[in-house]
């Protein structure tokens, strides 16, 4: 009996190793194929991979990506600059979008995925042992930068938006809405810390990471957007002062190309592609997405105006003539020329021609915007003009803006709405469909029925 | 709010208690077993001397000695007297003479084993009959003289036993005239006749009870069918045969009761929707547990993402032939679920492949051809109905036709009308089917070696096709004793597919008018940029496919002792497919200004390699007035996927493409790698009193890697009990014509682990876009570490019928399942930066149903038979809990105490003066909310079931399977891609039913449809109403004549004059006729993405020599 009970025992005993040894089994690490959070700020240059990865992203897809559903076109279409044909850009161009609308919920799905993206980061950093102190500064500088790029997009397309500052899910699920002003302040206050924290010289050799001036150069258009006339004057001048970095390029046709001198940030597309913008815009067929409307092409230039010529592009064929915008010469190659601007110098010079004439230094706005009418080959307002008035010159750099800057990045469409001029000017344009609740997007449908703290937009 | 439930997602710890409890006993019983035996090896001859020694001590000494284990009862020895003997060098059974020579005791030596028995018969007496023995010899036929070979024939006395060649013939040696041999074998009557030297032809009446034999496989180990207390249902080789499939799960549809089984798409190696006893995971996870000869197969194919635009969710099943099959049994109550605890929530197939059977080699051969096609067609209009439908949107919204709305701008004619049903899926794919094995074996070594060959074409246009070469084998060994068993099972092949990658059947809504897809010359046709889809160019598009797949299996068992045996299962499994893409040039819309970067090809391969190793005792024995049957084991399972695909470009030339090497830029696009590991202790005990009483309790202790290391394990089991009224003396004397009555009952609990791997880590994945030519990451997912098991608990009664000698045979069962802490990836507000999270929510799921299952034999003569069975289920589904459902983002989506599979819509009715649908603000909040959709519609089944008939007339066969299936489900309006009269130039997928017609015209029509109109707000409106509205949900229930089957059995005596053992020519028919309200293509599918499943008539001629 004394034998049984040994056996019992030790089968007992065996079942209970079982059970350690199973825990054992059961382990298997993370997988092969990806890495956690913590190994992410093992060194600089992993550490780095992960904010460059947000860049590859923006340039691949979402609302930074220069393709149809991005910005630049979306925005285009529901300001004055783009026509489109057919569902669901109709949606933009007709400013009537669903809640529901694919475009709009990617729109703010990529924005949140960046910000998400550097939150980790900012996280991440502090803690980690393994990076240098000089790549931490690098890298901390652009995660505050993207995270204020992405939320100045949301703030100014939807208005009051969550203000994530952190990782955690359980916290962002159920966050509300944060009004404008606070979401400035906290995109100025990462701007301002960025601003410390970057260096002046670009880490690589390209310009497609932003340094210190690309940091200056967006707060100069968030000081410019609230109305802060010294700081935004402050900032552009500190970016324009760079002369031995930036100048514009005289040819119109190489503006665009990459790490143009023009350039103070600008984002590489996938390896073997150039900028998509030229990909989405430039027709060689019947338009399918979008075209320039004809309104644009025939009144918006001054006579002469060497940008029409050379930045927008005429495409005819049987079924009529088309329009598009050229400044992205190249629409398919493998050699790659164009990388995507998303900061330039020319709008640096009117930002403070903005800034100044509101401060009434005409003299000196009257400098800055004749700068790119000069490269523009249109005559200077300080010859034909020299006497204009504040609100004259005001109304001429909302001009030059409009051609400089068409088609780029939504520039038209946030200057309509910050002027108070969208229904003014688009009313008429669009006829029933616009309503004066059109100059912010729906929030998502599935932003609102998962977070129950989210509200509406008004007229939607 | 979740943690209280994620803390402690497992059984109640009084459950846990009573699990330990059954595995000490488990363990107890065993040891006891073991303790009674005992061998070793040595000399023959023994030498001993020993005084007043008890039995006991003697034995042992002579089992040291030789070696010889010595097999009795410890009753008969304990009461024996004691020896005193004294011996040199005796052998051993002169030895043993002395010894038992003054008790009641005689011993017999088999092999190395000595049996202790009680004298019965005198020593000497037993001497003669040695002397007399004789060699038994005989031939068992049917009933019609058909050979049976695999026939048990026993001598009744001594337990000595053989088996019928394949001609039917067998020999039994030295056999004693006095004793009778019993001849028996499943499905035929036993029967006992006196020993002979020449029993001539034995004629076997084929058995009316047959649920008597009938065993069932439960896993880990078979069972009755008549003492079965748990809820399995056995489909066979035969039923399988019968129909004329590509993938086994087609031919379970309408067999089994309680299973749903739907198929996604016609094209071959495409997916199925399995679902035993309804939906228990409200998100994911209701996949059953497939297991291929005791190793798990998994239920989701290894494919790279471009593989499954065709076929998404490819069943892996496609890789096994069907004809390998020797039965699939079906486990769904806990009682037959629990022993696989974590992965037994949603049921499991068990699927068993054919076995060599002993007697004389039989070689079969069969040969098959057929043809499929896709047999329902769309009402679509043609080009006269299109333009008048186009026109009048023109003329309703008052504009005129832009430049580009080519087809009614007279770019595209007025004149051409193509039927692109026709063009498009209109084919007749052929198919081919040819098997053949060679089996059989002797008692120790038996073999089966089977090769196949399937091939099918496609109804798509071009001669693309989908080919299947197998093969498998099987050798099964049992040692002279049958001591020791080994088998070992190994199913091999390769699936080689060039279907292109994209399904055509969408593009069947191509307006009538476009233009030919090819020009003169054959190229394809852009119409100078007036084309923007050209759906040929993806058949210009090289897809090619090729999956390997082995399957292995290697059984090991030792039987130590009468009735205690150690087994070892190691089963190793590895499936690989290697899929490649590409795009050429010459396929690209010209007028894109493709450059050599839009060359591109996608090299894709995936693997997944599983092995598992499970170690078992079992343990038999009757114990007082019954019999107790033990088990316990262990699971050790490790799974490996991995895979990636890499895309080339910067070709030069098209004719490079194939190529990797030619490519200038290589990148990752996908890249996948999954461990998983799992880890079990299983046991069960069943005890069967009297014949009578049975109870079954089974339970495991499981660990998975899918969970956080907090919960990793869990326990599940569950009590089974049947109560056979008919052993009953007062059934039997009372109620005659009741030949068999059953009660049966279960509750248990089981687990569901089906879930991603890695969820509770948070990670990073490397992009496959590079920044600066250095590689990028991003994060990939978030993590929460602490959620656990859905657990499933399930409850079943069922009563199971036999009347007039089981003639007829009735069985009716109700389940009610109960599915908490539900796995799910609950969704996250997009600013979040993810859409969903891992997480238990504390929802609770019921399913309950009744599954009545009835067999009869209507006729039964000796020319003509005929025979019905028919199953029926009734399932009910119900939300029975879902905290914070108001408020959480599934408010729009289920709502409680309805079904999962519930569409909640809006009211769209048409608005009489505008002719536009329009949305009901049901909460009048003036705004489009989740608020208003207030109408609650069913998608799904409310019952079906099947007919099956089986009529034989001499060697003649036929067989039909009804299929009948009453439920609701997407509207196929719900496939359309735009409104009636929206033209759309990118994709102009843009035709219309002919119903469509049905449309508002003036103000004060009421109809069906809007009218016609081109604009955004009627595209709108129509979209919401069919994906969300009133037209959301239609009838789609319907009858279908699902299988039928027609054999000839040449006659006998044709067959031997021309030397062969069997000859069969069979026709058969798949999905023959549909009988449906349902509009669309199928009511199955209820898509147009996917082609519905076909048609398909095949002839086949089988011959076995």
């Amino acid at each position: 009996m004394k034998k049984i009970n040994n056996k019992v025992t030790y089968i007992l005993l065996m079942l209970l190793c079982f059970n350690f040894s199973c825990k054992k089994f059961l382990e298997i690490g993370p997988p092969a194929d990806k890495i956690t959070t913590s190994q992410v700020f093992e060194n600089d240059q992993i550490a780095t991979s992960a904010v460059t990865g947000v860049y590859a992203k923006m340039a691949l897809a979402g609302f930074a990506s220069g393709n149809q559903n991005s910005v630049s076109s979306l925005c285009g279409l529901s300001a004055d600059e783009f026509i489109s044909y057919g569902l669901p850009l109709d949606n933009f161009f007709k400013n009537d979008i669903p809640v529901i609308d694919d475009n709009t919920r990617q729109l703010w799905a990529s924005a949140y995925s960046f910000i998400y993206a550097s939150n980790a980061i900012l996280a991440g950093l502090p803690s980690s042992i393994g990076v240098t102190q000089a790549t931490r500064n690098q890298l901390q500088g652009e995660a505050l930068f993207i995270r204020a790029f992405n939320y100045f997009y949301l703030v100014n397309l939807y208005g009051p938006v969550p203000l994530n500052l952190t990782p955690d899910y359980t916290v962002n699920n159920v966050a509300s809405r944060t009004p404008v002003n606070d979401v400035y302040k906290q995109i100025i206050a990462d701007l301002v810390a960025a601003e410390g924290l970057l260096t002046d010289p670009y880490v690589s050799t390209e310009r497609i990471r932003p340094n210190k001036a690309a940091a200056e150069a967006l707060l100069a258009r968030c000081y410019l957007y609230n109305k802060d006339w010294v700081n935004a004057e402050k900032y552009a001048s500190l970016v324009i002062g760079k002369t031995t970095t930036y100048s514009l390029v005289s040819d119109l046709n190489a503006v665009f190309k990459k790490n143009s001198t023009e350039a103070i940030w600008q984002l590489m597309p996938t390896a073997n592609t150039n900028s998509l913008d030229g990909a989405t815009f430039i027709l060689t067929v019947t338009p399918y997405n979008v075209s320039l409307t004809n309104n644009f092409f025939n009144n918006a230039f001054e006579a002469n105006d060497k940008r029409k010529t050379n930045w927008v592009g005429v495409y005819t064929n049987t079924t009529g003539t088309y329009y598009y915008p050229f400044k992205y010469k190249v629409q398919n190659s493998t050699t790659v020329t164009e990388y995507s601007m998303v900061l330039r110098l020319a709008e640096q010079f009117l930002i403070r021609a903005e800034a100044r004439a509101n401060q009434t230094n005409l003299s000196g706005a009257i400098d800055d915007i004749d700068v790119i009418r000069n490269r523009a080959g249109i005559p200077l307002i300080r010859t034909i003009n020299p006497a204009i008035g504040q609100s004259a010159l005001l109304t001429a750099v909302q001009q030059e803006r409009r051609v400089e800057l068409f088609t780029e990045w939504g520039h038209r469409w946030l200057d309509l709405k910050r002027s108070a001029q969208a229904s003014t000017i688009l009313a008429p344009l669009k006829g029933s469909t616009w309503q004066a609740t059109d100059v912010l997007y729906p929030i998502p449908a599935d932003e609102i029925s998962r977070n129950h703290n989210i509200t509406q937009n008004a007229g939607y | 709010m979740y943690k209280n439930y994620t803390k402690n997602p497992c059984v109640p710890r009084r459950h846990l208690h009573q699990i330990w409890l059954i595995m000490r006993l488990m363990t107890m019983i065993l040891l006891l077993g073991i303790m009674q035996v005992s061998a070793s090896t040595f000399a023959q001859s023994i030498t001993l001397k020993k005084d007043n020694a008890s039995l006991k001590t003697i034995f042992s000494e002579i089992k040291k000695q030789t070696g010889y284990s010595i097999l009795y009862r410890s009753d008969i020895i304990d009461n024996a007297r004691l020896v005193s003997v004294n011996l040199k060098n005796v052998p051993l059974s002169e030895s043993l003479d002395k010894i038992l020579k003054d008790q009641n005791l005689l011993f017999t030596i088999e092999d190395k084993t000595v049996v202790i028995r009680k004298k019965e018969i005198g020593f000497f007496e037993n001497i003669i009959r040695h002397l007399k023995a004789i060699d038994v010899t005989g031939r068992v036929l049917d009933e019609d003289g058909n050979p049976i070979p695999g026939v048990t024939i026993a001598v009744k006395q001594t337990k000595q036993a053989m088996t019928s060649d394949a001609s039917g013939y067998f020999t039994l040696k030295n056999v004693d005239p006095e004793n009778k041999i019993l001849i028996s074998f499943i499905g035929y009557e036993k029967k006992e006749l006196q020993a002979a030297a020449n029993l001539g032809d034995i004629h076997l009446k084929l058995s009316i009870q047959q649920l008597m034999d009938v065993t069932v496989n439960a896993g880990y180990y078979s069972v009755k069918d008549q003492e079965r207390t748990g809820s399995i249902t056995k489909v066979s080789a035969d039923q399988i045969a019968r129909q004329p499939v590509n993938n086994v799960l087609q031919a379970l549809q309408a067999n089994v009761a309680g299973v749903v089984i739907t198929q996604n798409t016609g094209v071959p190696g495409g997916g199925f929707k399995v679902q035993i006893r309804g939906r228990n995971s409200i998100q994911q996870g209701n996949n059953p547990f497939y297991i291929v000869d005791g190793v798990p197969f998994t239920s989701t194919a290894v494919a790279s993402t471009r593989a499954q635009f065709i076929t998404p969710d490819p069943s892996p099943l496609a890789s096994i032939n069907p004809n390998d099959i020797e039965s699939i049994e079906v486990l769904k109550d806990a009682d037959a679920t629990a022993i696989y605890g974590s992965r037994g929530a949603n049921g499991v197939v068990l699927i068993t492949t054919k076995k060599g059977k002993p007697g004389q080699t039989k070689a079969t051969i069969s040969f098959a051809q057929g043809i499929s096609r896709v047999a329902q067609r769309l009402d679509l209009m043609n080009t006269t109905q299109y333009l008048q439908m186009r026109n009048e949107a023109f003329a309703n919204d008052k504009v005129t036709p832009a430049a580009n709305q080519y087809d009614v701008n007279g770019t595209w004619g007025a004149n051409s009308n193509t039927d692109w049903q026709k063009e498009l899926i209109g084919g007749v794919a052929p198919s081919t089917n040819v098997q053949a094995s060679i089996s059989g074996g002797t008692k120790n070594v038996q073999y089966l070696i089977g090769a196949n060959y399937y091939r099918e074409g496609t109804v798509f246009p071009g001669n693309n096709s989908y080919a299947r070469p197998s093969g498998n084998f099987n050798l099964q060994y049992a040692s002279e004793d049958q001591k020791f068993h080994a088998q070992f099972a190994a199913n091999y092949s390769q699936i080689n597919s060039n279907l292109f990658n994209t399904d055509l059947t969408s593009s069947i809504l191509l307006p009538p008018n476009y233009p030919a897809l090819l020009d003169q010359n054959g190229a394809l046709n852009w119409g100078n940029g007036t084309l923007f889809l050209n759906p040929l160019a993806i058949t210009k598009r090289l897809f090619t496919s090729k999956t390997n797949n082995l399957i292995s299996n290697l059984l090991m068992s030792y039987e130590f002792t009468k009735g205690l045996n150690l087994k070892v299962s190691a089963g190793y499994t590895t499936m690989n497919r290697a899929d490649y893409n590409n795009q050429p040039l010459s396929t690209i819309n010209p007028s894109l200004n493709p450059t050599t970067a839009s060359r591109l090809a996608y090299f894709g391969y995936n693997t997944i390699d599983t092995w598992i190793a499970e170690p078992q005792i079992t343990y038999d024995r009757k114990i007082g007035p019954g019999r107790l049957n033990a088990l316990v084991g262990t699971t050790f399972q490790n799974s490996l996927t991995n895979g990636q695909t890499v895309s080339g470009s910067g070709y030069t030339s098209d004719a490079l493409l194939q190529n990797i090497a030619s490519a200038s830029l290589l990148s990752v696009t996908e890249r996948q790698y999954l461990q998983y590991r799992y880890t079990a202790v299983f046991g069960r005990l069943n005890y069967i009193m009297n014949d009578k009483y049975i109870l079954n309790a089974t339970a495991r202790r499981d660990g998975s890697s899918r969970f956080g290391s907090a919960s990793q394990f869990a326990n599940f089991g569950a009590v089974g009990a049947a109560w056979i009224i008919s052993q009953e003396k007062f059934l039997k004397e009372n109620v005659p014509f009741i030949s068999f009555a059953k009660l049966r009952g279960s509750y248990g609990i089981t687990g569901n682990d089906q879930i991603a791997d890695y969820g509770y880590l948070e990670l990073w994945n490397t992009n496959t876009q590079t920044y600066q030519a250095i590689s990028t990451i991003s994060p990939s997912q978030i993590s929460n570490p602490n959620y656990g098991w859905e657990i499933n608990k399930k409850l079943e009664a069922a009563i199971e019928l036999g009347f007039l000698q089981d003639r007829f045979n009735l069985s009716a069962g109700y389940y009610s399942n109960r599915s908490s802490s539900q796995l799910v990836l609950t969704s996250l507000a997009p600013s979040t930066g993810f859409s969903s999270i891992q997480d238990n929510l504390p929802a609770k799921v019921g399913n309950t149903g009744w599954e009545f299952e009835l067999s009869s034999k209507n006729i039964d003569t000796k020319n003509f038979k005929w025979s019905t069975s028919v199953n029926l289920t009734i399932p009910k589904n119900e939300l029975l809990a879902y905290p914070g459902l108001a408020t959480s983002a599934d408010a729009v989506n289920y709502a409680l105490g309805q079904p999962l599979s519930i569409l909640k819509t809006y009211h769209t009715p048409l608005d009489p003066q505008t002719g536009l649908l329009t949305l009901e603000d049901y909460n009048k909040n003036g705004a489009q909310d989740d608020g208003d959709r207030y109408i609650t519609q069913f998608k799904g089944r409310k019952y079906y079931g099947g007919i099956e008939n089986t009529l034989s007339y001499k060697g003649i066969t036929l067989d039909f399977l009804i299929q009948v299936v009453n439920q609701t489900g997407a509207s196929f309006l719900s496939s359309l891609t735009n409104a009636p009269g929206v033209f759309n130039l990118g994709t102009p997928l843009i035709n219309q039913p002919v119903s469509a017609f049905d449309r508002w015209q003036k103000p004060g029509d009421v109809t069906q449809f809007q009218k016609f109109s081109t604009t955004g707000a009627a595209n709108l409106a129509y979209f919401y109403a069919k994906n969300q509205g009133d037209l959301a949900v239609s009838d789609a229930s319907f009858v279908s004549l699902k299988n039928i089957s027609l054999s000839y059995q040449l006659p006998q005596g044709f067959v031997k004059r021309v030397g062969l053992n069997n000859a069969k020519l069979y026709l058969q028919g798949q999905n023959v006729l549909i009988l449906t309200n349902y509009k669309g293509l199928s009511p199955e599918t209820q898509t147009l993405a996917n082609l519905p499943a076909l048609q398909v008539f095949s002839a086949g001629l089988q011959i076995t020599f």
